[in-house]
């Protein structure tokens, strides 16, 4: 690949993560409009996709950029205000941006100026329209002055005069603000007896702690007309170079504090004691003294008269406002983190896993040696396997957040292609999953947001009809359990009509209509194969590609869906899927001689079978526990292995969506990490399996598809009925 | 690739099965195991041995003669693994071929190589790359990508007599 | 504008000012508070009709509450706060959620303990 390739294929690279941000600040922005903030990302977004883009010869991108970045410019001025129609606009020029970096030959992109004809309409007609060429008012030097943020430490002390001569300092003070966070603490202390006071002097004076990216003339120009009578001191103060060690230092060496206590300090970053001490408010002495007290320094300092509230206030102030400032840019240090090619992420995963396997084999070995060494050595291995398995899966995790903000333009398309009106919401979008869950999660999410719009949310006027606001909700959230993450999509439309769907699976003869079955059992009744409860076909859903495909999607991913409904009020989808894919906890078990993991987390209990009980159970596959009667699968003959069954055979018990189900096995080992490893092309028709794993001896133990297996189960049971 | 193409001298490994000697192009083959522990995976036909750990990968293993329909063997000390690299599909998946043992890596020229017989053959002739001769013996070089083609697998797997049986009654069901 | 009442409950002394807290009626203010400090225990002012504040007042208040202090005096500011107050307490620095409740503890204006984010 030559050089420039690379450059460019680092721009596109570059230039899609913009895009998605951008995507994501309009949908932001369409909620709130007036969020500046949103503009200016917005604005930078696009003037860094044409910057970069004349860099690395997009010419066609930047001119495209160049008009909407103009409008942009525009916003950013209150020159125009954000519509509906704008937002619109521009989330097709940002599809017309991408389609440039995807096919740059397509004939799509001629269409483009039309885009670019509607936004010029956009523009107010009292408003002269900018020449096409003026230069993009963000000076070249913006992006790296957001990444110099310096922290002022700001006296000023107005002569007392200020007020006669017309200057209001609180309009100073505003000013300041205007630069960047900021934080003021009016000064007292001068203010006289209420006697002596001359109400028409200035007796304050002020501690501003100012972050900004300006640079400390921009805060002098503030001042330039009071400058000549007034006391002005702009101290650097956080420079966003560490002082934290050389603090810490101060603090250990000298016995103050330990280390351990200035641990549990950090965070903040200077001590109330070290800022007065800098500001000349008090003596080192002072300091040292106070702090011998054991107290909160403020608090003794002003007890004892060294320094007045106020300026402990100030002095806190300060503190605060670095601490808040650092944590922001600590922030930001690690979103803006480091990019990796995902699949030196699977290598990674992959190497760990290898680990995990020969971690098994060595604690093994040892175990079976007569070396105490080695079991030291080993067990230290074990330690720190788990910890970089650990450290590897939270590196695979990535928030959920960014499937979400898909979704909400997935939403917004969608509503208003069906004539509804839906709003979307959000919650736990910082919530982890694995990369590959969360790939594998897009089709079925969206399948199921499509239903929700489709089938599940009423159009304006029969909700008007039925007492609901016009528009309609559909809530997206995501948020952790134990080792599942629950996602949660969540309308507040028609609800799901039970008798329909039991009628409908009657009908269909899915089940007995003698049976009785619990209404969410009746709900999953959706989810078995060619259940459609559409009456009316439409674009989007109701194409036979069924809620049985988002089942499917799901299990393989090792999760479960669950359906609560009421109708007239919505329907909530709970998907439970694992956090990660690549590493779970087995339990080892035996038949015939091979052994098989089954996944630990569905695993309740295990017990015993002997003839008797098989006896006493009259042929039907039924285990009584404590009085409940639980089916069983009997995995030798399931998977019709040949060889004598042990006298005592062992049923585990399991729980998978409400359904307790036994499997029997010949003898259960006990558990086992379990690095899941496909099972390739080669037996991707073999039925009962989800993968395989390498136990510590090297051989390969499969791993059973409980769901699968459940299913086939309940199939053979319903083909049976239908055969009477 | 059919024999039109041979036209420079090319690398064989030879084994043995059932007394007769196959080859396979060298360029495919990856390396060769001893004999190891097989995971059996059930419900799939006999001449899927199972799968292997291949330095912590899942690999499966093929049993050539079954495969060809000879007969079973024990294994001895001489039967091996041979860890090839196919094309299923247009995917790239490594396999293990179990052969009773493997002989040697035999260079032979175009001249050395004859199209594969259309009759007169226990074996698939779409299997058959060409026939290889080496002093007065025939050796059958192996297409090894049409041998392991998923159209190959189903066809046996449908005449195992496996659940797909069912599947296929269950489709009958009114939808 | 600028003028005043006061309503004598018991020790309490109320002071109810209408109109601006500037610096225009600052010498006014001054006179108001210092005669009606003088001859009470606990003087309450209630802002809530003014419509207007500065800086100068604003110290003036915090003169008038230092005294209080100094003399054991108590004074406390009362009624409804008017947003113009609040905000110029806000932008100079005074910053406090409830800056005209009776309570002048912690993150009133008067200790003038900065809060504000903006």
């Amino acid at each position: 690949m030559s050089t420039s390739e690379q450059h460019k294929n680092a721009y596109r690279e570059e230039a899609y993560e913009l895009l998605s941000e951008l995507e994501t600040s309009l949908l932001e922005l369409e909620e709130s409009p007036d969020d500046t903030e949103l503009i200016a990302s917005i604005f930078r977004a696009l003037h860094t996709i044409k910057g970069s883009g004349s860099m690395f010869g997009f010419d066609d991108i930047t001119a495209f950029t160049h008009e909407v970045e103009t409008v942009y410019d525009m916003v950013r001025n209150g020159e125009m205000s954000v519509t509906k129609e704008l937002i619109d606009l521009t989330l097709s020029a940002r599809d017309y941006i991408k389609l440039m970096l995807d096919e740059p030959d397509s004939e799509d992109i001629s269409k483009a100026g039309e885009v670019i004809t509607s936004f010029k309409k956009l523009i107010p007609q009292n408003k002269p329209d900018l020449p096409a060429s003026s230069p993009a008012p963000l000076s070249q030097g913006n992006s790296e002055s957001i990444e110099n943020n310096s922290t002022y430490r700001i006296r000023f002390r107005p002569s007392p005069e200020i007020f006669t001569t017309g200057t209001n300092p609180v309009h100073l003070i505003n000013e300041l603000r205007e630069l960047g966070e900021c934080r003021v603490v009016a000064q007292k202390d001068n203010i006289p007896d209420l006697a002596e006071i001359n109400p028409e002097h200035c007796y304050m004076y002020w501690d501003i702690v100012l972050t900004t990216d300006q640079g400390s003339n921009a805060i002098k120009d503030i001042f330039i007309f009071v400058e000549d009578d007034c006391e002005l001191s702009i101290d650097i103060i956080d420079d966003s170079s560490n002082a934290e060690e050389g603090l810490k230092r101060i603090f250990t060496d000298q016995g103050y504090i330990t280390d351990e206590e200035f641990r549990n300090l950090s965070g903040s970053h200077k001590k109330v004691g070290e800022i007065l001490l800098e500001r000349g408010d008090i003596s080192t002495e002072d300091l040292q003294v106070a702090l011998k007290k054991q107290e909160r320094i403020g608090e003794v300092l002003v007890k004892e008269g060294k320094v007045s509230p106020g300026k402990v206030d100030s002095a806190l102030a300060e503190q605060k406002h670095i601490n808040e400032t650092r944590k922001k840019s600590v922030k930001t240090e690690t979103s803006s983190s480091i990019r990796v090619a995902s699949d030196k992420l699977d290598t990674l995963v992959n190497l760990v896993g290898e680990l995990v396997t020969v971690q098994a084999r060595l604690t093994q070995t040892a175990a079976t040696g007569n070396n105490p060494e080695l079991v030291l050595i080993s067990e230290e291995v074990e330690r720190l396997t788990e910890e970089l398995r650990d450290n590897t899966m939270s590196v695979r995790m990535v928030p959920i957040g960014t499937m979400f903000t898909k979704f909400k333009r997935l939403v917004r398309d969608l509503s208003s292609e069906m004539g509804k009106d839906v709003q979307i919401s959000t919650e736990g979008a910082e919530t982890e999953l694995d990369k590959t869950v969360i790939e594998r999660l897009n089709d079925p999410m969206v399948h199921l947001i499509r239903n929700s719009i489709d089938h599940g949310i009423e159009s304006p006027d029969s909700r008007t009809a039925a007492g609901k606001p016009g528009h309609g909700m559909l809530h997206l959230s995501a948020r952790h359990s134990g080792t599942y993450v629950l996602i949660e999509i969540k309308d507040d439309g028609a609800g799901l009509d039970p008798e329909a769907i039991r009628n409908k699976a009657i009908e269909r003869g899915l089940i007995d209509p003698a049976s009785e079955l619990s209404e969410r059992e009746i709900f999953a009744l959706i989810l078995t194969p060619g259940f459609s409860t559409a009456a009316k076909i439409t674009n989007v859903s109701g194409r036979g590609v069924g809620m049985d495909v988002v089942k499917r999607n799901i299990e393989a991913l090792r999760g479960s869906i669950d359906i609560v409904s009421k109708k007239g009020e919505g329907t909530t989808i709970t998907l439970k899927l694992p956090l990660t894919l690549a590493i779970i906890d087995g339990l080892l078990v035996t038949i015939g001689g091979e052994t098989y993991v089954i996944p630990l987390a569905i695993v309740e209990e295990c017990i015993e079978l002997t003839d008797r009980d098989i006896e006493r159970a009259h042929g039907r596959n039924m285990a009584n526990i404590r009085g409940e009667i639980v089916p069983y699968i009997n995995l030798r003959e399931q998977f019709s292995i040949n060889g004598r069954k042990p006298d005592i055979e062992q049923i585990v018990i399991t729980e998978i969506e409400d359904h307790r189900i036994g499997f029997v096995v010949d003898d259960v080992i006990g558990e086992h990490q379990t690095v899941i490893k496909s099972l390739g092309r080669f037996y991707k028709d073999a039925e009962g399996l989800s993968g395989a794993t390498i136990l510590g001896d090297g051989t390969v133990a499969l791993i059973l598809d409980v769901p699968k297996l459940l299913q086939n189960v309940e199939k053979e049971t319903a083909v049976n009925f239908n055969r009477n | 690739m059919s024999t039109a193409e041979i036209t420079e001298t090319t690398q064989h490994l030879t084994f043995e099965l059932d007394n007769e000697v196959f080859a396979l192009d060298i360029s495919q083959v990856r390396e060769v195991l001893e004999y190891t522990n097989v995971t059996k995976v059930p419900q799939t036909p006999d001449f899927m041995t199972g799968v292997i750990n291949l330095r912590g990968g899942v690999v499966p293993v093929v049993d050539l003669r079954l495969k060809f329909g000879m007969p079973s063997a024990e294994r001895t000390v001489n039967t091996c693994i041979i860890i090839v690299e196919v094309s299923l599909d247009g995917e790239s998946t490594v396999l293990g071929a179990l052969a009773d043992s493997v002989q040697e890596v035999l260079e032979l020229g175009p001249d050395q190589i004859e199209p594969a017989p259309k009759i007169g053959t226990k074996l698939n002739t779409d299997f058959i790359e060409g026939m290889g001769k080496q002093d007065d013996k025939f050796i059958i070089i192996l297409d090894i990508d049409k041998v392991f083609s998923t159209d190959e697998l189903a066809i046996v797997q449908d005449s195992a007599g496996s659940i797909e049986d069912e599947n296929t009654e269950r489709q009958e069901l009114p939808q | 504008m600028f003028d005043f009442s006061i309503k004598e409950d018991g020790e309490i002394k109320v002071l109810t000012i209408n109109g601006e807290l500037t610096i225009q009626n600052a010498n006014a203010l001054k006179g108001v508070l210092l005669s009606t400090l003088q001859d009470t225990e606990t003087l309450i002012l209630n802002i809530e009709n003014i419509t207007g504040a500065d800086l100068s007042c604003l110290q003036m208040l915090y003169s008038a509450y230092k005294a209080g202090e100094q003399s054991d005096k108590r004074f406390r500011l009362s009624g409804n706060c008017p947003e113009v107050f609040k905000e110029t307490a806000r932008d100079a620095g005074y910053f406090s959620d409830d800056g005209c409740g009776l309570h002048c503890d912690k993150g009133c204006i008067w200790t003038g303990s900065s809060n504000e984010k903006r």
